[in-house]
């Protein structure tokens, strides 16, 4: 997507530019939930394709009144096209499934330890806190837990959630990078 | 604005798989035009995750949630991160009630697991963990498999090589199930160059000061070859364990199970774990 088809897309999601970025983060967030749910193993790569593919329909002129639900649209022809592709995972669900043991092992696990603390480091002290605070909290349900965290930041609910996804993505590239691909560990 | 309980159940069904594709797309549409619905759908999704690593959820939803969750590589990372980030929470107490008041010197900078339990070991947090841990075994207790014990085995393996020569060390966490067998268990390999076994057995539940401990072998009926009745429990791995050291001849070729009591001041000792273990000498 260069400069020209993004700024035209931003433009088309909100007038204003700062509600524009926001609102295309969530689309984002939003085909990624798709994919994922879907059973996509390349969840982010397929939200991307999307974007991709929005964006250049629309610098070809292409007349969309609603632009959420066209991408919508957009997104299962992405998703077939991703399931007829000879290298792609099976949808279909693995004979063996990792247990919640395994999940239990690898969080004990001492690698695992030192590099979500090593990661959680690199972040800025506030950023680290907002992410755990996001992964653990009392037993308050997450709404609620995640309403008062955006008070207390002055923000909204959503502008604190994108905040957060945003440290929470740059968190995994360091975790991933530290501990390696998962499947290799 | 409260979710109703029929969005919530939506919600629920959709996160699970439970939706016909029909419905699905509904309402996959109707969160791409609404923000404020897909952020319930974030929550809930959440709160699914912290429910499953709770042990809160039926025996259908659990499966439900394994296949849609644990079969995706990025949904099942995530889970694990929230599993991770608990731990590093309850080994932070500190940290908790730092986290609506940005401090000076974050406590997690100082972090190192376990690093603050000591006797008489009730602190609330960790105990919180291992009650945690205790409840996913009990409810999972049919889930143990052979590839969660390798990775731990290879980590003890990995140990083994800073240890002085001539002593193994291998680490196990309890088994989850009452029927065992070679199938799963922790491998030990010995052979002419190792003196002592050193197991190192996870602890779950309650904490006591002292371990009674029994080794058992399967394949001779059953038959105690080998006790030791003053354990102490060590925290300065991940988790807290103790250390059982063992003469190498103690352990020949066979499969054992290892009992594991604690033992309070008064009153009778109370089960804390069993590990399986298989020997080979090679």
């Amino acid at each position: 997507m260069n400069s020209d088809h993004f700024a035209l897309f931003l433009a088309r999601l909100h007038p204003d530019s700062e509600r524009a970025g926001e609102e295309y983060e969530f689309l984002r967030l939003k085909l990624v939930q798709y994919f994922q749910s879907r059973r996509c193993h390349l969840s982010e790569e397929c939200a991307d394709e999307t974007l991709d593919r929005v964006a250049r329909k629309l610098a070809e002129g292409e007349q969309v009144d609603r632009l959420l639900p066209y991408a919508y649209g957009v997104a299962k022809y992405v998703l077939l096209e991703y399931r007829r592709r000879p290298d792609r995972e099976p949808v279909e669900i693995p004979p063996t499934l990792p247990a919640l043991t395994d999940i239990l092992n690898e969080a004990l696990r001492r690698e695992s330890l030192d590099c979500f603390k090593r990661c959680l480091q690199k972040l800025d002290p506030e950023e680290a806190r907002l992410l755990l605070r996001y992964w653990v909290h009392d037993e308050k349900k997450n709404r609620e837990a995640r309403r008062e965290q955006a008070e207390e930041h002055g923000v909204s609910s959503g502008a604190l959630r994108l905040r957060i996804m945003r440290i929470r993505a740059r968190f995994i590239a360091c975790f991933e990078k530290c501990a390696g691909p998962r499947e290799k560990r | 604005m409260q979710m109703d309980s029929q969005q919530s159940a939506l919600i629920h069904r959709y996160l699970l798989g439970l939706l016909s594709e029909e419905e699905c797309e509904r309402f996959e549409l109707a969160y791409f035009e609404e923000t404020a619905l897909f952020l319930d759908l974030l929550d809930a999704k959440e709160q699914l995750i912290d429910r499953y690593l709770r042990g809160d959820l039926s025996a259908d939803d659990r499966r439900l949630f394994e296949q849609q969750f644990l079969s995706t590589e990025s949904l099942r990372r995530e889970v694990e991160l929230r599993q991770i980030a608990r731990n590093f929470s309850e080994n932070n107490p500190g940290e908790k009630s730092r986290e609506s008041k940005p401090a000076a010197t974050p406590g997690w900078r100082d972090w190192r697991p376990l690093a603050g339990l000591r006797a008489p070991f009730f602190l609330p947090g960790a105990a919180a963990a291992l009650l945690l841990l205790v409840a996913g075994a009990g409810l999972f207790r049919l889930m143990r498999s052979p590839s969660a014990n390798v990775q731990i085995a290879n980590s003890g393996a990995a140990s083994a090589s800073s240890q002085p020569p001539g002593i193994k060390e291998i680490e196990l966490a309890p088994s989850l199930s009452v029927r065992s067998g070679a199938d799963g268990n922790y491998l030990l390999n010995l052979d002419s160059s190792v003196k002592q076994a050193r197991l190192r057995l996870r602890l779950a539940g309650k904490l006591y000061s002292t371990y009674h401990s029994d080794l058992v072998k399967r394949d001779e009926g059953m038959r105690v070859v080998a006790s030791n009745d003053s354990l102490k429990p060590e925290t300065t791995g991940n988790a807290p364990s103790v250390v059982w050291t063992l003469e190498a001849n103690q352990l020949p070729t066979g499969d054992y199970l290892i009992e594991v009591q604690g033992v309070p001041e008064k009153g009778e000792r109370a089960h804390a774990g069993n590990y399986d273990l298989s020997v080979r000498w090679r």
